[in-house]
């Protein structure tokens, strides 16, 4: 396949998608729309049902409920190879007694394609993944990154319309698994084919994905791009699973334009101008990002109203360029804010009885409770 | 874009999706039964037919047969030397064996083929001739006599072979393999971190090997118990070269009665006792086997 | 303040009553495991010198040494070499339709956890556990009532019957060690099912299957019981030939026999081991 030739990709949808293994229910419900071209991960816990996703969309798995379509068409009655998925599974699953130059042609063998087309096209794939140098070794003499770009190669070969990719990196080592992660991408993107990786690690998903599902219990919490799930948490699951937030339970009453939320035992108050994605007024969780607070010596503000949160300073480290404090608040429960360093106020000392407040403009969220 | 709500467009309708079966069809393995309900189930049946059976004509049926064969004390004295030859049998290769075993486990890996290979070779070499290698070394001339009479111990050559004891030790050098291989397996899935912890916790060697190995070993010796009492009551060779005519067992007794006195009624009744013996045998070993899983696996 | 420097210990080393425990431990257990090993190939090495005796009979230690027996096998013994041929014929042929239905059905049955799956491959492996005598014989019947009388096939039959299982478990064993993930990816690349049998799971699960036939390969050519009751007058096995020979007149040739076949069943052991690793299939 010529790079340079422009590849239509496709588009994949899951119109209500569930799965059971007798009384459990593993997908529950699943509405998804991928781009084409997209790089989607599927993000969450073990046992949340992303693989038994993807193996639905790779159609190695018959859904007890709901259909697929790729490319506009439904897929639910085609095997994998008709539907045009590719899978790279977690354990790459390279034919053992067979070199990476034979694994690599497989599928073109498979389907009969004419000789001097498969060494080209196995050539060309060993080019791309940069494993051309070891096309007559076996499997056992490659290390795991080297077989995983072998079977990454394989799949490629058959020129499918999806690349599926379950936990790709669980195998590797932080090291090797950056650079896979870069290579991969870079791939992705130059071949401009639609691609779903499975993933428990959200940092590679926010650093690959263009979009990222959050599922959670089978259930599809969030579908947005990184930044989105980030600053934009849809439910409380996301907020406390995607980055590290702080959560406290609570009342919320006010209007747009002037919320408060109280704490349970009522020592706490903030007042925040928008309130989101639940602003009625009732229980509520707040739910703020360490670096969208600030600490304060004073409780009353400049207006005369008393606004923060009670804590005392537990742990004070350096981290780089910020400021990361520990801090538990008078029910136990702990707390943790990020401040840049040398910013304005004076450094905070264990054992201090300050205030946390939310900075202006930061986006915190409140759910209901 | 962002939210997991449904999407505009109308769900399309629900067509049961396939998945990928995997599995070879099962038609491949009707060949096989086919031959096996034709050559195995159906003589089966058909010898337990024969034995209801008073004639060799097959004219009157009856428990006469087995009347006769449980009537008669000579007929249970078979029988009870038959299963207690395997008995026998069976105590002497766990006790021969087990060390063995333990050796093998605890061997360094090169060393570990080679065992393999000399635990292998007995196992395929033909029962005749590692009975015959019985009759040699029991016989008056054999190498036993012949260091008995050199040493003085002895003035005459002893009647080795032909005894019943003789059966007994013959068959449990036999049947050897067939108790060492599955204790193996099964000393090798125990942790060796079981075994660590114990002596670290500063049970002795012994106490170890007692309350610790043997029983996490109970699978394979279900296992082993299992093939060498089923094929030592049914080694016809060596109990009748090494027996003798002065001992009967089961499976002559069988052979006897249909090829030499052409009773094929009775030989029949005798086949489908040895046969409900070892079943039944097989079932409770089992049986304890399935329990005792329990335990072993953690 | 540091402590001040005291008067070195000695170093402490193991308990003496640990060390007996340990040593009285590893003696027993060793002695015993040698008492074992001995017996286990005791008779093998008796006998193969045994063959090797000069004189006319089994005594031991032979008085002299000599190849004259296995001269007399050569040369004198054209009825113990016509059972040799038999049993080889036999063997060959018998192993040969087994693999064929054994592999198939291994194929069917593996991994499979249904009911009827388990009791089909339950009676497969059935002849492993019941005595071999009692299908003898009951075959025997079975010809006698079809009128057809015996004959080599009806050898055949019986052998076929006694070497499937041997088979059917060690395939078994390779199929469910077989990663899963290896088909899926096959199939998922466009593999017929057909086509990832013969490029994937034959090629992986072939030593599994060599293994299996070997065994029963050398439990064909061994077996007596089956072949007792299943041979006609003109076809006689080699170890049935043997068994007549040594309770007849302990002709010495018998040795000889046993020496020819002990180091038949060494050197194939020996190139099964090299070309397919056959003591890892045993286990």
């Amino acid at each position: 396949m010529n790079r340079t030739e422009a590849r239509s990709a496709v588009a994949v949808r899951l119109d209500g998608v569930t799965h059971r293994y007798g009384d459990s229910l593993a997908v529950d419900g699943v509405d998804l729309e991928i781009a084409p071209g997209e790089l989607v991960a599927l993000l969450g816990p073990s046992g949340c049902g992303k693989t038994t996703l993807l193996r639905i969309v790779a159609g190695l798995i018959a859904q007890t409920g709901g259909s697929v379509r790729v490319g506009g068409e439904p897929v639910d009655r085609l095997p994998p190879n008709e539907r045009g998925a590719g899978i790279v599974f977690q354990n790459y699953a390279l034919f053992p007694h067979m070199t990476v130059r034979e694994n690599v042609g497989y599928g073109l063998r498979a389907r009969r394609v004419a000789r001097d087309e498969i060494a080209r096209r196995v050539d060309e794939m060993l080019e791309l993944v940069r494993m051309s140098a070891f096309a007559t070794r076996y499997p056992r003499e490659l290390s795991g990154g080297q077989q995983q770009r072998v079977a990454l190669a394989r799949t490629l070969a058959v020129r499918p319309r999806l690349l599926l990719l379950d936990e790709p990196f669980a195998a590797l080592d932080k090291n090797l698994r950056l650079d896979m992660q870069i290579e991969i991408r870079r791939i992705q993107r130059e071949l401009g084919i639609t691609t779903l990786i499975v993933t428990h690690d959200q940092e590679e998903a926010m650093s690959m994905a263009d979009r990222i599902a959050v599922m959670n219990a089978g259930v599809l919490e969030q579908f947005d791009a990184p930044e989105t799930l980030y600053d934009r948490p849809a439910t409380l699951f996301v907020a406390g699973f995607v980055g590290t937030a702080n959560l406290i339970k609570g009342r919320l009453a006010g209007a747009p334009g002037s919320f408060v939320f109280t704490d349970e035992p009522g020592t706490s108050r903030i007042e925040i101008p928008r309130a989101g994605p639940c602003s009625r007024s009732g229980p509520v969780v707040f739910a703020a990002r360490p670096e969208h607070l600030d600490l304060t010596q004073d409780l009353v503000r400049d207006n005369g109203r008393t606004e923060g949160i009670p804590v005392r300073v537990e742990m004070v480290l350096p981290l780089g360029p910020s400021l990361v404090y520990e801090l538990s608040r008078r029910d136990g429960s702990g707390m943790k804010v990020v401040v840049p360093r040398g910013h304005d106020g004076p450094r905070l000392q264990v054992g201090d009885q300050v205030f946390a407040r939310v900075r202006p403009g930061a986006p915190i969220s409140f759910f209901s409770a | 874009m962002s939210t997991a709500q449904v999407a505009t467009l109308p769900v399309p309708p629900q067509l049961p999706a396939r998945g990928l079966r995997l599995e070879a069809p099962v038609s491949l393995a009707l060949p096989l039964a086919i031959f096996f309900v034709a050559f195995v189930l159906v003589p089966f049946m058909l010898l337990a037919f024969v034995s209801l059976h008073e004639d060799n004509g097959l004219k009157t049926m009856g428990f006469a047969q087995y009347i006769k064969f449980f009537g008669d004390s000579f007929n249970l004295s078979v029988l009870g030397d038959t299963l207690l030859l395997g008995l026998k049998v069976t105590l002497l290769t766990i006790l021969i064996g087990y060390p063995l075993a333990y050796l093998y486990v605890n061997a360094p890996a090169r060393w570990q083929t080679l065992l393999m290979l000399l635990i292998l070779l007995p196992l395929l070499t033909s029962s005749v001739v590692r009975t015959f290698a019985w009759v040699v070394i029991l016989g008056r001339q054999g190498i036993i006599n012949t260091l008995l009479l050199d040493l003085g111990w002895v003035d005459a050559p002893l009647k080795l072979l032909y005894t019943p004891g003789a059966v007994t030790v013959a068959l449990a050098q036999i049947e050897l393999p067939l108790m060492v291989l599955p204790l193996i397996t099964s000393l090798m899935n125990v942790d060796p971190n079981l075994r660590q912890a114990s002596l670290s916790l500063g049970a002795g060697h012994w106490r170890t090997f007692m309350q610790v190995t043997v029983p996490l070993s109970v699978p394979g010796l279900l296992a082993g118990s299992l093939l060498v009492f089923a094929s030592a009551v049914s080694a016809f060779v060596t109990q009748t070269l090494v027996g003798g005519g002065q001992q009967i067992f089961m499976p002559f007794y069988m052979y006897q009665q249909a090829i030499q006195a052409n009773e094929y009624p009775f030989a029949a009744a005798i086949a489908m006792v040895l046969l409900l013996c070892v079943l039944v045998i097989v079932t409770v070993i089992n049986a304890i086997g399935r329990r005792s899983k329990g335990f072993v696996h953690a | 303040m540091p402590d001040p420097i005291r008067a070195s210990k000695p170093i402490r080393s193991e308990s003496w009553s640990s060390l007996v425990e340990r040593r009285s431990f590893r003696t027993v257990m060793g002695a015993l495991a040698a008492v074992s090993l001995i017996l286990l190939l005791a008779p093998t090495v008796i006998v193969i010198i045994a063959s090797f005796t000069s004189a006319f009979s089994l005594k031991f230690p032979p008085p002299g040494y000599s190849t004259r027996w296995y001269l007399a096998l050569w040369n004198e013994s054209p009825e113990i070499i016509a059972a040799f041929k038999l049993s080889l014929q036999l063997a060959s042929i018998a192993t040969g339709i087994s693999v064929v239905l054994a592999v198939a059905a291994a194929m069917a049955l593996a991994r499979r956890r249904e009911q009827w799956a388990r009791g089909l491959e339950a009676m497969f492996l059935s002849p492993l556990m019941l005595p071999t005598l009692a299908l003898g014989l009951a075959l025997l019947m079975l010809v006698n009532l079809a009128g057809t009388g015996l004959s080599f096939w009806t050898l055949v039959i019986g052998h076929i019957a006694i070497t499937s299982p041997y088979i059917v478990r060690t395939t078994t064993a390779s199929l469910v060690q077989l990663d899963r993930s290896l088909l899926e990816s096959a199939r998922s690349l466009g593999a017929s099912g057909w086509f990832t049998f013969r490029t994937v799971t034959l090629p992986l699960i072939a030593p599994g299957i060599a293994a299996g036939a070997f065994i029963a390969f050398m439990y064909s050519f061994d077996n007596v019981a089956v072949s007792l009751f299943l041979s006609d007058a003109r076809s006689e096995v080699l170890p049935i030939r043997m068994w007549h020979i040594i309770e007849s007149n302990l002709d010495v040739r018998a040795a000889a026999v046993s020496g020819v076949l002990i180091a038949a069943t060494l050197i194939l052991m020996l190139v099964m081991e090299r070309l397919v690793g056959v003591s890892r299939h045993v286990r």
